[in-house]
């Protein structure tokens, strides 16, 4: 008899902790946590708020000082550079239920991408040709003494400018055949 | 004699219904960090795709004006 109640605690025992192991307490856990992500936020708003009220604080006790250097930018000319365009990536949010759907988008996206990447591919080397021939040219007049010096080095400029885009645009195909690579 | 034994047996029932539900939990959390690394590569791509597509439009811009 003593056995079989040393037998019957043991299963108890281990009944116990695989419950401990088990996801009502997974979940406690996660509740613990959210309500301690909520308070850290609570907290920053509550900074945040403070941090504004001393920037409008300093803004009240100086406003002098502040309206001055807009007067001298009036004054002085004020050389605008070219905007520059460049690629932002976009954080795409995609919506998939299954790995399955998420894996069909992205075999979509591979045909596309693989797509543009022979048609850039493609691009390069023409562009290569027409950079080619097009520098051919500009030093045949130069050496002909057809064109200015002036004219000269800003054509050159602007062939060196397509060279570089060129080579960028090298490099990301060269980015899209290994990611697309089986 | 008994009595431990329907508490033994309604213990052992409770642990198996909360092993399901864990199971289950585990396997979902599986497919969400699945589909999160899938839909990462295809970010990628698409973002690369945009990136070709806009660097080839700035080629053709420069090499019209040559």
């Amino acid at each position: 008899m003593k056995t079989m109640h040393k037998i019957v605690t043991l299963l108890l025992i281990i009944c116990l902790t695989g419950l401990f192991n088990t996801s009502a307490f997974a979940q406690l856990g996660k509740k613990v946590e959210e309500a301690e992500k909520e308070n850290a936020n609570k907290e920053k708003t509550e900074q945040g708020g403070l941090e504004d009220k001393v920037k409008q604080a300093e803004e009240k006790a100086s406003p002098t000082e502040k309206k001055a250097p807009a007067k001298t930018q009036k004054e002085e000319e004020v050389v605008v550079p070219e905007p520059v365009k460049v690629f932002t990536p976009k954080v795409i949010e995609y919506t998939h239920t299954t790995s399955v759907q998420a894996k069909e988008t992205q075999l979509l996206k591979k045909g596309e991408l693989k797509a543009t990447v022979a048609n850039a591919d493609t691009k390069v080397q023409e562009a290569r040709i027409k950079l080619t021939a097009a520098r051919e040219a500009l030093e045949k007049d130069k050496k002909a003494k057809k064109i200015k010096e002036s004219v000269y080095y800003e054509k050159l400029d602007k062939i060196m400018k397509a060279e570089k885009a060129v080579n960028d645009l090298e490099l990301t195909v060269q980015k899209g055949k290994e990611l697309t690579a089986d | 004699m008994k009595k431990t034994l329907c508490t033994l047996a309604v213990a052992a029932l409770l642990l198996a219904a909360c092993n399901g539900k864990a199971k289950k939990e585990a396997a979902a959390a599986l497919e969400a960090a699945e589909i999160q690394k899938i839909d990462s590569v295809t970010m990628v791509m698409e973002n690369l795709k945009g990136q070709i597509d806009f660097t080839v439009e700035e080629v053709d811009q420069l090499i019209n004006e040559l």
